[in-house]
This record gives structure tokens, sequence and C-alpha cells, in this order.
């Protein structure tokens, strides 16, 4: 099987409403950092998906950190779509460590996750940083 | 659509397009002048994000001057400063059929706990979205459980075919 190209998405200062992206395909970490409010959130966050799949076939690990500080409703659709693919992941004997960076200043950020959490039924590493 | 400022309570206001670019810009923009209330500044962004970008996709009257936005939904909003709490509005022009639906949308999210939100806001994000997109509904119900607060609203009828939506909702001040 073809091993699978890095995507690497830097920042943007003109589009902030994309997340940079990180998915490394040897380290078996994938990151999701900044905002995400784009318009079509199907169009960029489903190759991100497909790759995830991809991944999840060829490798038995996997960490995931999401560095999300601002994240819509659609976005948050496609968010629990990566949950899930981690969980199918997880039930098929992979090793998943997810990683969610919060600022101390956005508290209500703790409800989200713990609903992701319970939506999916995966654990989540919360971790508070200054700001 | 008139846009009436008469009062110094208006932190910032906006009538056109609402376009993606327009609407990061405008929430930088709040960022900094809310930045030494950091707790407030988060949440004011987040609803800020999901009233606007609601206009954006749905708003009965569309510019698509520029064809590079997807969305180009004409509306105005206001944030003001009342009694503690910074209130966000929007106005858009929606087809009147429309109304009683978003009547129902935030009177049914309005008298729901914050528990009963959270998991109606799980139920609600899980299918795909088809012709019935629930986008809109999830919108409203994410602000109920950002604000902590219900939402008001008012629909003013223009014509036969068309109303006035304006939708309103409460950060309160940390």
């Amino acid at each position: 099987m073809e091993k699978l190209k890095n995507i690497v998405i830097p920042a943007n200062k003109e589009t902030p409403y994309f997340p940079a992206v990180e998915f490394d395909y040897e380290k078996g970490e994938c990151t999701l950092s900044g905002e995400s409010y784009m318009e079509d959130c199907y169009k960029f966050y489903n190759p991100l998906i497909d790759w995830l799949n991809a991944y999840c076939e060829q490798k038995n690990a996997i960490v995931f950190n999401f560095k999300l500080y601002y994240f819509n409703t659609q976005s948050s659709r496609m968010i629990l779509k990566i949950f899930e693919t981690l969980m199918k992941f997880k039930e098929k004997g992979g090793q998943v460590e997810i990683n969610w960076y919060y600022y101390q200043s956005d508290p209500d950020m703790v409800e989200e996750v713990e609903d992701f959490q319970r939506e999916s039924g995966l654990d989540v590493n919360l971790i508070e940083i200054n700001g | 659509m008139a846009l009436s400022i008469n009062d110094s309570s208006v932190k910032l206001a906006y009538k056109g397009p609402f376009y993606i670019d327009v609407l990061s810009g405008m929430a930088g923009h709040l960022r900094q002048m809310y930045k030494r209330k950091p707790v407030t500044c988060n949440r004011l962004y987040k609803i800020f994000f999901e009233l606007t970008q609601n206009v954006a996709k749905y708003s009965a009257e569309m510019c698509q001057l520029y064809q590079h936005y997807k969305y180009g939904g004409i509306g105005s909003f206001t944030i003001e400063e009342k009694n503690n709490t910074i209130q966000v509005s929007t106005t858009n022009m929606i087809r009147a059929e429309d109304a009683p639906v978003l009547v129902s949308y935030c009177n049914e999210i309005n008298s729901m706990s914050l528990d009963a939100l959270r998991e109606y806001r799980s139920r609600k994000r899980r299918p795909e979205p088809g012709p019935a997109d629930s986008g809109a509904y999830i919108g409203i119900i994410q602000i109920g459980i950002i604000t902590r607060n219900k939402v008001e609203y008012t629909i003013e009828p223009l014509s036969e075919r068309f109303s006035l939506f304006t939708i309103t909702a409460k950060v309160d001040i940390e």
C-alpha cells in the first residue's frame, strides 16, 4: 500500500477562517490549529477525513491534537466526523490519543469537548494554556 | 431596510453583504474592543459568528457581486452595551413563509435548560445536512448554550412575500 503524503496547510492571516493543518504520516501525529469558520466546511474537511481513513488502514496508532480556539457549528459537525473516524479506528484495535488545548479565558470550550467525548465515546486530554 | 444608530451604547454596526472577509475583519475589531474582558470577549466572538453567518447563508436578500464568495446574504448587525450585557443583533430579510418556523425555533430553544440544549445540539448536529438543512437552527441552539440567556426576536412584515427578522443574543459582561 502506498505511503500517504503529509498534509501541511500553514496558517494564513488573509484567511483566518481556515485552520492550519499538519497531518504527519511518519510521526503518526495530526494537528488542527487556529480557527475554523470557513464558508464550505465539507470542501475543506472531507479530504482531511479521507486522509485519516486511509491512515487508519495502514497504521496502528495516532495522536490527534486540536488547538482550535474557535469553530462554528458547521465545523463542529466535521470535528465530530473526525472523532467518529478515530473511534472506528480504536474499535479495530488502533491506539488513539486525543489532546485538546484550550485557553484559560475560554472555560466554555471544556463543555464543548466534553460533548464531543460523550458523542463519540472517546477520551480527550484537556490541556489548559495561558491566555 | 433602515438602520438607525442614535445611541452611544452602540459599539459597532454594519449594514451590507455579510461576506466572510467582512465578518472576519469585524470580529477582529471586536476582539480588540473587548480584549480586557477575555471570557466575555470569547463568548461575544462566538455568537457574533453564529448570528452573522446565519445571515450570510440564509438571508432572502443576496448580493453575489463577488463570485469569490459562496454566501452573500445581506443584513445588518449592531453590538450594543446595555444593562451590563453586550447585545448582538442581526436583521435580515426572510421569506414570509419562514417566519413561523423561526419563531418556533426561538421559542423552543428559549424553553430549554442548558443541559437540554447541549443534548439537543448533539442530536441535531449528527445527521448529514440534506434539503432540510438545520444549520440555522443549530446556530441558535449554540447561541443559547454560549450565552446562557434567552434570545429575543421580532418579525416585521414587509410585504406578502417578505418580512424582516431581527434576533438578539445577550452576553453577560464578566
